[in-house]
């Protein structure tokens, strides 16, 4: 099993505590989002240096969860600090942007760092379609539009138009192209099944995030099955799950230390926009269980520490016990890549130690996975 | 209200040439595909809105006769149509099997061709070299699995082949008739008997045509690859490759709407067409 450091940019507690989202930006303090960059990159360098195989990033908006509104960006940066894992942009949210736009900027990062570029393309959760008002109804048909336009950008080596339903662009021909050809290794977040069957088609990674083993189990199985019907098989890699872990030297002083922030985990306004979103149209039929799925993950954000590692949405203990967590993780899931988030509501001298812990005593076991 | 579709036989030479016209203004000649000519299809009325529309029937296919032996050959008869009848220089349009046709007519004739519009062309009819990958392709591209019937041709005949060649939405301004469709299918068995075959002097050739050109291709194309129109991009000189999003093989009946749009605006504003000059607010309307 390969690992990844997933890394969002956390702001950090807010002098007053909401669960409103957007989340008012008078909130923001410019020294502590200073402090939250550095951290940022400090946490990056001390995974790339223990031998993580990848560093992560992902696109939020208007919240203190993340400050990271446009992966190209710190993904340019990491670049610059990661020297030896991959980069991995997990990742734009290809419906809400100009699609030739991102497609220039990952090939931009694929340069900047050799051609170490793992590159997802996403759809976003519900609530990010408030963020730039982009119709939720449309974001399916969006999405697969968007990530045909990148796929022809990347891999047509002649200047082309575009006529689609949602984009129209008379002459294209970006430079750079991604320095991996004919492209980077490709993932899309895929918890419904309409995405688990978009990956299986186009013959991508799949990525299980906000999700928990059972579903994300559910999940994986149905990308296989409907990538056999089509006459190929994923390599383990190509299922990557993603969730917060915090390492401790025992079970106790890890509990003690995540607690607060795994309990606290609860969408609060997002969760709102999500429904907000999803009334409008978001799922549409063929999303019913993805609607269910919704309701189940809110529900479970508000469940104690133990049910959720029970569940593996979340990984906490000392050494052996998050190793025992990620082996059953990989037997029911069988996913190749886990994207882990350490700097998920722990001050950030604990998350260093976490990485450490992790890297030194969970690392080489999980390797063998 | 439609201009009327008005079905006319010139005599070219001593070729019968069938022909539709439609509308009036700046002529505008299509050649069909390999199932011939049918007055059915909804981009017909659309463009003759502006343009006087031509759609002459090949030698060999439905009424028309004349010299057939060669590609040069039946580009030659359509170049002396296009002057008697069109009063060339025209803007040509050639689809599918009517790609090649077109092309030889720019090369030898560039003097009759004031814009060219190739749509899913089939020059490069099964190019091994070219065969779709479907681990690069667009999505849905591949082979698809039309059966060997000599029934079988550029029409309507099955519903696999009709999701083939025109998508879920074909736009017809009547559904084809059981006569249309009949003789589609005879058309389509005279085009593979005769002409589906590569024309290597053409492929050669297609450096010398000097018209600007718009080559169109559906990204779900399950019968000529997309891939193929960056050949075509790379070898006409003067050549605009625009890919229609989710489009299947025959582009003005598939996707008449987004076809018939960028026709109009290539022939209005040439080369120019790069720009965008779509209105986005009413001040700048």
């Amino acid at each position: 099993m390969k690992v990844s450091m997933f890394n969002a940019m956390p702001f950090g507690p807010t002098r007053e505590r909401t669960t409103a989202w957007p989340v008012p930006n008078e909130l923001f303090d410019p020294d502590q989002a200073i402090r939250a960059a550095a951290g940022c990159i400090e946490a990056v360098e001390m995974a790339d240096e223990l031998g993580f195989d990848w560093i992560s990033c992902a696109e939020h908006h208007y919240s203190p969860i993340s400050l990271d509104v446009n992966v190209s960006v710190l993904g340019a940066v990491l670049t610059q600090h990661v020297h030896r894992a991959r980069v991995a942009l997990l990742g734009a949210l290809i419906p809400l942007s100009n699609p030739l736009r991102i497609a220039e900027e990952y090939a931009l990062v694929d340069t900047l760092c050799g051609g170490r570029l793992v590159a997802g393309l996403l759809r976003g959760a519900p609530y990010e379609y408030l963020v730039y008002s982009v119709n939720p109804a449309e974001s399916r048909s969006r999405f697969e539009e968007a990530w045909e336009l990148i796929m022809t950008a990347w891999r047509c080596p002649r200047p082309f138009g575009w006529e689609g339903r949602h984009y129209q662009f008379r002459q294209v021909s970006i430079w750079p192209r991604p320095i991996q050809q004919p492209t980077p290794p490709l993932y899309v977040s895929g918890t419904s099944k309409d995405s688990g069957a978009f990956a299986a088609r186009q013959r991508v990674g799949l990525g299980l995030a906000f999700t928990n083993r059972p579903l994300a189990a559910q999940a994986a199985r149905f990308y296989r099955e409907t990538a056999a019907e089509l006459g190929w098989q994923p390599e383990p890699d190509q299922v990557l799950y993603q969730a917060p872990i915090y390492v401790g030297e025992t079970d106790q002083e890890a509990q003690d230390a995540f607690r607060p922030a795994a309990e606290g985990m609860v969408g609060g306004g997002m969760s709102v926009g999500n429904r907000l979103v999803a009334n409008a149209g978001f799922y549409g039929e063929r999303d019913a269980e993805t609607r269910t799925r919704y309701q189940d993950i809110g529900a479970e954000h508000s469940r104690s520490l133990e049910e959720q590692v029970a569940q593996g949405q979340v990984f906490c203990g000392g050494p052996e016990a998050v190793v025992d967590q990620l082996r059953r993780l990989g037997e029911e899931v069988g996913c190749g890549v886990v994207n882990l988030a350490f700097q998920w509501g722990v001050p950030q001298p604990l998350a260093l130690r976490s990485i450490e812990l992790f890297a030194k005593e969970v690392l080489p076991q999980v390797r063998e996975l | 209200m439609s201009e009327p579709i008005v079905k006319q036989v010139a005599d070219v030479d001593g070729a019968r040439i069938e022909y539709l016209e439609a509308g009036a203004g700046t002529t505008l000649v299509f050649f069909h595909g390999a199932g011939g000519v049918s007055a059915s299809p909804a981009f017909i009325p659309a463009l003759a809105k502006r343009y006087r529309v031509l759609l002459p029937s090949r030698p060999g296919f439905d009424g028309s006769s004349g010299s057939t032996a060669t590609g040069r050959d039946v580009a030659e008869v359509m170049s002396r149509f296009v002057h008697a009848v069109g009063g060339g220089p025209v803007h040509l349009i050639g689809e599918s099997a009517g790609g090649a046709p077109a092309c030889w007519l720019a090369v030898l004739h560039p003097e009759l061709v004031e814009s060219l519009v190739l749509a899913a062309p089939a020059v490069l009819h099964r190019r091994p070299s070219l065969e779709p990958d479907a681990s690069h392709g667009p999505a849905g591209v591949g082979s698809p699995d039309l059966g060997s019937s000599p029934e079988q041709g550029d029409g309507p005949s099955s519903d696999a082949l009709d999701e083939v060649l025109f998508g879920a939405s074909p736009a017809w301004s009547a559904p084809p008739s059981a006569a249309e469709v009949a003789q589609r299918q005879r058309n389509a068995a005279y085009h593979r008997a005769h002409w589906d075959a590569v024309d290597e002097e053409l492929e050669r050739r297609l450096t010398e045509i000097e018209a600007p050109t718009l080559v169109l291709w559906g990204t779900a194309d399950r019968l000529l690859p997309p891939e193929e129109g960056e050949w075509y991009q790379r070898a006409i000189p003067r050549s605009h490759l625009v890919y229609l999003y989710g489009a299947a093989h025959s582009l003005p009946v598939a996707v008449a709407d987004r076809f018939v749009r960028l026709v109009t605006e290539f022939i209005e504003q040439g080369e120019a067409f790069v720009v965008n000059q779509r209105a986005t607010s009413e001040e700048s309307r």
